[in-house]
């Protein structure tokens, strides 16, 4: 093979992402042409450098503004969704008075789950910010984290929403 | 929301910290399914987990805009948030994640076409000596001259090597996260490094 050929797919090789018998191969080539040899270095070069490419750090407030952003999410489709049902309802109304048919509102049941705060815990600051703990109950589950840097626990618990 | 099981704090409840009996931290994928269960506590570590990585991708790929970075980084765990739903357990969770920040950035380069530069970075002719690069640069240097390289990429460039090379992310992988195929990935990734290498070399 031609050192051309070789070179195409160093990066492969590097990345061990080629066959074994390939990969062999590729390696007998290196180890005795000199230019190969430096192309694998270049790409091995390439990698360390960017590997250790590090960027600023993130503003601290960034798990509350997020918190923050996310409400507003929260509200703005809680709010179109009235709309909606408002609007469908207003349609529909006179249409049902008119036929005299009763709707039946087919009310989804379903699942959701409810955090609550069942206390801090007392975590060291420079401790890692979680741990799971457990609960004896099946249906309860405790979750403990550093959310948006209150230390706390929270526990998990189903329960049917009546909408 | 009305909740049937509204109770007062319960204080006395026993609770077994599970590190003695766990040592490993809970995998991305208990969490996500937790949060797709409705735990808010699950999403919460995925940003503690994911915040610094999803926020450094974003920075170099739209060529170190701090303040833009963050900003998109909030609208990736917003887009988490919105459409959990969407992440199919097939894939890995870091992979779904990656693939949301890649959208992100994408969206971000169609409305600020500014920041598209393809600067085309010479395709030197195949019988150039390949010199050693250790040999070349200095160790001050060398940060400078590589982030100057992969900002001159293009931006489907810029996003490969990344993925790859800082990410550690394998082919089958990225090629996920960006929706092409795996020859696709062997190629442009050549490419890229090719560029940057070269770019090192004749600076
Ligand atoms: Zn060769």
């Amino acid at each position: 093979m031609k050192c051309n050929d070789i070179q195409i797919n160093l990066g492969e090789f590097m990345d061990n992402e080629m066959n074994h018998e390939k990969s062999l191969m590729i390696k007998k080539h290196v180890q005795e042409c000199k230019q190969c040899f430096n192309q694998t270095q270049n790409i091995l070069f390439l990698k360390q450098q960017l590997e250790s490419l590090k960027g600023p750090s993130l503003n601290s407030d960034f798990e509350i503004k997020l918190q923050e952003r996310i409400k507003k999410s929260n509200t703005k489709s809680n709010y179109s969704k009235f709309l909606a049902l408002a609007a469908s309802i207003a349609l529909i109304a006179p249409l049902v008075h008119y036929l005299t048919f009763q709707p039946q509102l087919n009310v989804q049941k379903q699942f959701i789950i409810e955090l609550e705060s069942i206390g801090k815990t007392a975590f060291d600051e420079y401790e890692s910010f979680h741990k799971w703990t457990q609960v004896v109950s099946s249906e309860e589950s405790l979750v403990c984290g550093d959310a948006m840097s209150k230390r706390y626990c929270s526990l998990d618990k189903q329960y049917l929403s009546r909408i | 929301m009305n909740s049937v099981f509204k109770r007062e704090v319960d204080n006395t409840l026993k609770v077994t910290p599970l590190a003695t009996q766990i040592s490993s931290e809970p995998s991305d994928e208990m969490l996500i399914s937790q949060f797709v269960k409705g735990s808010k506590s699950s999403y919460e570590l995925l940003v503690q987990r994911y915040k610094k990585r999803v926020f450094e991708f974003i920075y170099f790929q739209i060529k170190q805009h701090r303040h833009d970075a963050e900003d998109l980084t909030q609208d990736v765990f917003v887009e988490l948030y919105k459409k959990v739903e969407n992440f199919r357990h097939e894939s890995k969770f870091s992979t779904y994640l990656f693939s949301i920040a890649k959208n992100i950035v994408l969206n971000y380069f169609r409305s600020n076409s500014r920041f598209f530069s393809f600067s085309q970075l010479l395709n030197k002719s195949e019988d150039v000596e390949i010199i050693n690069l250790h040999d070349q640069l200095s160790n001050e240097a060398e940060q400078k001259q590589i982030l100057l390289a992969i900002n001159s990429l293009s931006a489907d460039e810029r996003q490969i090597i990344y993925l790859c090379d800082k990410e550690n992310f394998s082919y089958l992988q990225v090629s996920e996260i960006l929706n092409i195929k795996l020859g696709t990935v062997r190629s442009r990734l050549s490419t890229a490094r090719q560029k940057v290498i070269s770019a090192l070399r004749d600076n």
